[in-house]
């Protein structure tokens, strides 16, 4: 059973070297609509070139960076002008260090009239048989290696999106419980302590006194635990990150300021849970510390 | 405040107190004075309300009914923000069991007192700890542990942070009743001296050589006052 129907997308694509401002990069002719089409996670800082321009550009962020294009720019490939049309955001792929151009100028640039490096296609389907479809692709077009995606870039940032909101609920879940473990030890704990706390207000300790030591006791804990936490968590993130095949090279996840904010924030949280056990603390009389003789 | 010469250091007036739940109330009009610089001694059978009659002589328990009056202040009724100040600065308290935390040190717990406001604890409070230490026998001991102490130090551990801030009043409830005679001897000893020094004590005792040693003996019976003695050597 032919599979056409089930090919959406056919973004045809001719690499060349050209020299942009004098430096030796890689153009991606396109057909717009297509690639857009395929790429519809692009994101793109100024805009996307209209389908039917000829001489509009798309970059890439790394590549931008380094030759300091912005949007709206004039740049020179092999002595042709370029209106640079958007810079796209970093995708973490190929696509960050490359310059996009129209498929047919960049065909004849490089003296390629009507050639193509190579197709990608798309299969638009849910349970595509991916297999086949290639199969048959390979029978129709005798001569040309076809190949299997399979990270695909959209289930890529599918998965990057999945993680990242499973990530936050599932912090959630453990901060709520997290709090909740900490006032129900720290019930107990100002229970077993009630002689201590009985002492502390026999030699003069007031209410408040006795409250303020165990919020701190709870501020101090919970400092020391977002700290350890940031930390732990810094080193299995980059650890599933690359068992996960998410991003390429070493990933700089550790900055000072989420350390600092994570580490206030656990010490407020703990200090606010304590606040309960805290109180119950306050309340506890100088003579329950003789009780026990 | 009024301060007369002749108006008694603490007085309790008319004092009843029945703990919640109990029938019969531990102290039925209990009236006591007590001097200052002196060193009394209350006796009695075991559940007569010795305890309770010392604890609200000393604002950690409140009566029922009656007033406590400290140089003349009637110290159950003013607030209780003054009432922690006089057990910080004016009272002083040891049990039986001394009532030390475990986690800190000899020298922590004699600070414990000052560290009530959270605040710094001064050089000089630091000093007045380690010379009342000094004073009870304990030097070398400072750093150490409750828990790594003999039970005579951790009593002498227990008067020094009673007094390290200059408290004007010891309340010692069986301060010898965890230990040997020979120790027992010892912190007798330490809290005449105390007494010699200008510290008024009010001793809850089992042991009637201790409190003959006293310059007036109490004694309790079925939460009363029923006999007032005189040391005959005073
Ligand atoms: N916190 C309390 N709650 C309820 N009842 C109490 C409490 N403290 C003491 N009692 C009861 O009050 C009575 C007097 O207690 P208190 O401790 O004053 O006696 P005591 O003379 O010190 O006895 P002992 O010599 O055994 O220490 C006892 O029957 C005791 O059970
Ligand atoms: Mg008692």
């Amino acid at each position: 059973m032919p599979l056409r129907a089930n090919v959406a997308i056919i973004a045809p694509k001719l690499i060349a070297t050209a020299k942009i401002h004098g430096k030796a990069s890689a153009v991606v002719g396109v057909d717009w609509q297509e690639e857009l089409a395929l790429k519809g996670y692009w994101e793109v800082h100024g805009e996307f070139p209209s389908p039917t321009a000829t001489h509009d550009a798309l970059v890439g962020a790394s590549l931008a960076q380094s030759l300091g294009i912005a949007p709206g720019q004039t740049i020179q490939v092999q002595g042709q002008d370029f209106t640079v049309r958007g810079v796209l955001l970093p995708t973490g792929s190929d696509d960050d260090a490359v310059l996009f151009a129209p498929l047919a100028a960049v065909q004849t640039m490089a003296g390629k009239q009507d050639q193509a490096t190579f197709l990608e296609v798309a299969a638009l389907c849910s349970g595509c048989p991916i297999e086949d479809i290639v199969l048959q692709l390979q029978e129709a077009l005798p001569g040309t290696e076809v190949k299997a995606l399979r990270q695909v870039a959209e289930s890529r940032m599918y998965a990057v999106h999945f993680a990242q909101d499973l990530a936050f609920y599932v912090s959630l879940v453990i901060l709520v419980t997290a709090l909740a473990m900490i006032i129900m030890s720290m019930l107990s704990s100002v229970n077993e302590r009630k002689k201590e706390i009985g002492i502390m207000r026999a030699v003069g300790f007031s209410r408040s006194s006795v409250f303020a030591v165990f919020v701190s006791e709870a501020l101090g804990i919970g400092a020391l635990a977002g700290l350890l936490g940031y930390v732990a968590g810094c080193f299995l993130a980059t650890y599933v990150l690359a068992s996960l095949h998410l991003t390429e090279g070493p990933v700089q996840l550790f900055s000072l300021q989420h350390l600092l904010a994570t580490t206030a924030l656990v010490a407020g949280a703990a200090a606010l849970a304590a606040a309960f056990p805290a109180w119950k603390a306050s309340l506890v009389e100088p003579a329950d510390s003789l009780a026990a003789v | 405040m009024q301060k007369t010469h002749t108006s008694p250091f603490i007085q309790a007036v008319q004092v009843s107190k029945r703990y919640p739940g109990a029938v019969k109330p531990v102290l039925e009009d209990v009236n006591l004075q007590v001097q200052r610089g002196e060193f009394l001694a209350i006796l009695g059978r075991s559940g007569s309300g010795k305890s309770t009659l010392l604890n609200t002589l000393s604002s950690l328990v409140l009566p029922d009914s009656g007033s406590i009056y400290m140089e003349g202040t009637d110290i159950c009724k003013v607030k209780e923000k003054e009432r922690n100040r006089l057990r910080s600065h004016t009272f002083a308290m040891v049990f039986q069991q001394h009532h030390l935390l475990p986690y800190l040190t000899a020298l922590e717990n004699v600070l414990l007192p000052f560290m009530g406001g959270l605040g710094h604890v001064t050089k000089a409070q630091r000093q007045a700890a380690l010379d009342m230490l000094e004073n009870v026998g304990l030097q070398g001991k400072e750093n150490s542990r409750p828990g790594t102490l003999s039970g005579g130090e951790q009593q002498r551990v227990a008067i020094a942070r009673a007094l390290a801030r200059g408290a004007k009043v010891l309340f010692a409830d069986e301060p010898t009743g965890s230990l040997d005679s020979v120790t027992g001897d010892a912190i007798m000893q330490l809290l005449h001296s105390l007494n010699k020094q200008g510290v008024t004590v009010i001793m809850v005792s089992h042991n009637p050589e201790y409190a003959r040693q006293a310059q007036r003996m109490v004694t309790m019976q079925d939460g009363r006052i029923v006999g007032i003695a005189h040391a005959p050597n005073e």
